[in-house]
């Protein structure tokens, strides 16, 4: 029972357990004296590179013999992701040199940052005759003892249904794997090549399954790994090369903490098939014929019946049998005055079914009716060569009758001057260039930057606009802004007559300055009022008094000029005394 | 124990796109269509130009994927809306479609449809800005100035602004992600995103539809009958071409 579960186990573990995967095995237990022993270490991984050599334990018990290195790959699609599974076989042939039981110690392997070791192996070298002797195991399948042959007991077979065929007459070929064993694990390693025929698989197998199977009185476990649907496409002898395989064969435990054994890589092939192709009979061979070889029938139908402006209706021939349905070719479409008939979109489907391949090929013919009235469609023809009877048949289609209207309203160049349009197609191809502009253009930054100066340029018109009327209407505020500027021109002007010494001209300057910009702070007309009126004004503002005393004191120095012999006081104080004001009124 | 067979040929021109286009011309010539398709697919890659997309979809139609014509028709009448050889040979491959959705619309429609789009999304995006800038101008110099000349001269500008708005509009709607084109054979669309919804409407290569969902790997498309179902992605292509 527990062998059962073991075996049960030995697969999913084999394959999801570690990412990398060290076995030894050897290919008996029990070996003669001086007969080799092949000693394999198999590494197994997904997409694990390169793996250095293993190093070999001590064997002072053998001597070493040749040794070997295979590898292979192995690639499965799961979940949509590729994985890539690598194997790699070292295989040391060892000769044995004393009697009695030994161990083949455990092998290790350093890859990436780990190591690991293989389990030892029990060896028991007997004598020549002591081998003979253990009855082959019989009756229902069970776990190969140490050292039982391999011959019966796993097996490759390629069956194929029939070995002579005419061209184009299916044959049905499939690979299973008869086992009596434990097996760990199966990998292909080549696939038989099938040139001469066209395939079409019927069966792949994605994972194994073993179903039973009684063979010559002993029971297999039977999967079937791959059937395939062979149609020749020439004649003469055509071979079938054989499937290989690398089986690994679980060896049964040694003991208790063994728990899953060891495994063998068995290399497996399967036989070289002929199969003797006969060409179709020439004679008797219809025109009508396109390459069919089964048993068919033929419909066809349109999809409406009646095309105005010259809108295309659709002719489906459907041809549905047994027999080679892909290779048969479009049947030949009767021409039909005043209608043009383009290229068929094919569409097919088989499946295996009975021992055989049934399905339907369906050409689909775009009619584009060049003239108006009623065209009639004749008779479809299919010939094909029936094998069972080994001659050719005929089978046709109903005739079909639709109505065009309006046809040359279709056609766009003006029929004038008996210029006759008699068809329409795509337009032709543009020349050739010697450059082509991208005409994506870029867009962004720059347009957005385009768009926010124009409604920036509006803003700033409307700011514009308001202020403009406001200078207008309003009079404090056209002051305010005016005077700050003929308030700078003045003081440089009165600077330039200090310079210049004219003190006349200074003084006035100053005193213009001041009853102006004193006019627009406060909106006061300051030409008509004396100071004494220009102080009353500004006391009723809550002008600070200082500021009064001082603008009056000036005031009152600039009109001085008019009286001749008058002493100034200091200009420069004086031009002081004008920034203050300005500053603080 | 699947095993892959891995095969196909994959050609790769190391060409500019100009070289590229005369390469695939030169193959159309030759009848083949599949070298071509190669080419000019190479050159769109590259950039986006009319002429390419012109000469992509007659070769797709050559190769009977109508889904495939039709898209490039599509995306060479975005680019260049006023050329006839794409109008016609659109419609042409149109009526090679399975599904016969009847789109014949009304003249004054059509007349309108044809004013809005005479100009193509990135001219009417560049008057669009242009009108506006200039309308923006005038309405500026109207504020200040106040000369009524100048308020007609806006109000003109204005109405420009808005037909290549609504254009430029128009063709957005093309652009934004929602139209498609069904490009696989045949496609059941079900009535929910999954395998196991019931099959409400069979689409054919070819049928132009409008994306209005995503869930997962489906898309909920509507053809312009209003009827509308749940198709794998890769189903449909989008007639969009960039990441705009």
């Amino acid at each position: 029972m527990l062998i059962r579960i073991g075996s049960i186990l030995a697969l999913p573990f084999i394959i999801f357990a570690a990412e990398l995967n060290f076995v030894a095995s050897v290919n008996k237990a029990e070996v003669v004296l001086g007969e080799p022993l092949l000693l394999t270490l198999s590494v197994e991984g997904e997409n694990i590179g390169k793996v250095p050599s293993p190093e070999m334990p001590d064997l002072p018990d053998f001597d070493i013999g040749s040794t070997s290195t295979s590898q292979s790959t192995n690639i499965q699609m799961v979940g949509g992701k590729v994985i890539q599974r690598q194997f790699f076989n070292f295989t040391y042939t060892i000769y044995p040199r004393e009697l009695g039981k030994t161990v083949i110690g455990s092998c290790k392997l350093v890859f990436g940052n780990e190591t690991y070791r293989t389990q030892p192996i029990e060896i028991n070298v007997v004598k020549a005759s002591a081998q003979s002797g253990q009855p082959p195991r019989q009756g229902s399948p069970a776990p190969a003892e140490p050292g039982v042959t391999i011959d019966d007991n796993l097996k490759l077979l390629a069956t194929v249904n029939r070995k002579n065929v005419f061209q184009g007459e299916p044959i049905v070929v499939e690979y299973a794997l008869y086992t009596r064993l434990r097996l760990a694990d199966i990998n292909l390693a080549e696939a038989p090549s099938f040139s001469g025929f066209w395939v079409e698989p019927i069966f792949d197998g994605q994972h194994i399954e073993f179903q039973r199977r009684t063979v010559a009185g002993k029971v297999y476990d039977v999967s079937v790994l791959r059937k395939v649907a062979l149609f020749p496409v020439t004649t003469g002898r055509l071979q079938i090369t054989p499937m290989k395989l690398n089986v690994a064969v679980v060896q049964s435990p040694r003991d208790f903490f063994d728990f899953f054994g060891t495994t063998k890589v068995v290399p497996l092939s399967s036989d070289v098939v002929y199969i003797d192709v006969m060409p179709l009979p020439a004679e008797g061979r219809p025109e009508e014929f396109t390459g069919g070889v089964g048993k068919f029938t033929i419909a066809a139908s349109l999809d409406t019946t009646s095309s105005n402006a010259g809108e295309p209706i659709n002719l489906t021939v459907r041809i549905s049998g047994t027999g080679n349905i892909r290779l048969i070719e479009k049947p030949v479409i009767p021409t039909i005055v005043g209608v043009r008939i383009l290229e068929p979109e094919v569409k097919e489907n088989t499946q295996y079914a009975g021992g055989s391949i049934n399905g339907f090929k369906e050409f689909r013919f775009p009619l584009i009716p060049q003239t108006d009235g009623e065209h009639v469609l004749p008779s479809i023809q299919l010939s094909y060569f029936d094998p069972s009877s080994k001659d050719y048949h005929t089978v046709g289609t109903e005739k079909l009758r639709f109505t065009a209207t309006q046809t040359a309203a279709a056609v766009e160049i003006a029929q004038t001057g008996g210029l006759r349009v008699v068809g329409t197609d795509l337009r032709y191809q543009k020349p050739d260039v010697s450059t082509l502009r991208d005409q994506q253009i870029p867009t962004g930054f720059w347009l957005m930057l385009l768009y926010l100066l124009s409604v920036a340029a509006i803003c700033i018109s409307v700011v514009y606009r308001r202020h403009r009327s406001k200078l207008l209407s309003d009079r404090a505020y056209a002051r305010k802004l005016r005077s700050s500027r003929i308030v700078r021109k003045r003081l440089k002007e009165a600077e330039r007559y200090l310079k210049e010494g004219d003190k006349k001209e200074f003084h006035a300057t100053l005193s213009r300055l001041m009853l102006g910009f004193v006019g627009d702070r406060y909106n006061l007309n300051t030409g008509a009022m004396t100071n004494e009126d220009i102080e009353q004004e500004l006391r009723r503002r809550n002008v600070d008094d200082g500021m009064i005393k001082k603008l009056n004191d000036l005031l009152t120095q600039c009109n001085m000029r008019f009286s001749p012999g008058m002493k100034y006081e200091d200009p420069k104080a004086l031009l002081q005394v004008v920034r203050e004001l300005l500053d603080r009124l | 124990m699947t095993l892959l067979l891995i095969s196909g040929i994959i050609m790769q021109f190391e060409l500019n796109p100009v070289e590229l286009y005369n390469l695939g011309n030169d193959y159309f010539e030759q009848g083949r269509y599949s070298e071509a398709i190669a080419a000019y697919e190479q050159a769109s890659a590259k950039l986006e130009n009319a002429g390419v997309f012109y000469n992509l979809g007659n070769a797709y139609f050559k190769k009977g994927m109508l889904g495939k014509a039709v898209m490039n028709f599509r995306r060479a009448h975005f680019l260049a809306p006023r050329d006839g050889d794409i109008k016609y040979n659109l419609a042409f491959v149109r009526n090679y479609r399975v599904d016969k959705v009847s789109s014949v619309a009304s003249p004054v429609v059509r007349m309108l449809s044809d004013t809005l789009m005479f100009f193509s999304y990135f001219e009417a995006l560049m008057l669009l800005t242009l009108f506006f800038v200039l309308a923006s101008l005038l309405i500026s110099f109207y504020i200040v100035l106040r000369r009524n000349i100048l308020g007609h001269a806006a109000v003109a500008c204005l109405l420009l602004v808005l037909y290549f708005f609504i254009g430029w509009r128009i063709w957005s709607a093309e652009r934004n992600g929602h139209h498609a084109v069904v490009t696989a054979p045949e496609v059941s669309a079900l009535s929910g995103p999954g395998a196991d919804y019931k099959e409400i409407i069979i689409v054919h290569d070819g049928a132009e539809v409008e994306v209005r969902e995503r869930r997962g790997e489906y898309l909920l498309i509507q053809i312009p009958g209003g009827v509308g179902g749940w198709v794998p992605v890769d189903a449909v292509e989008y007639i969009v071409t960039d990441g705009a």
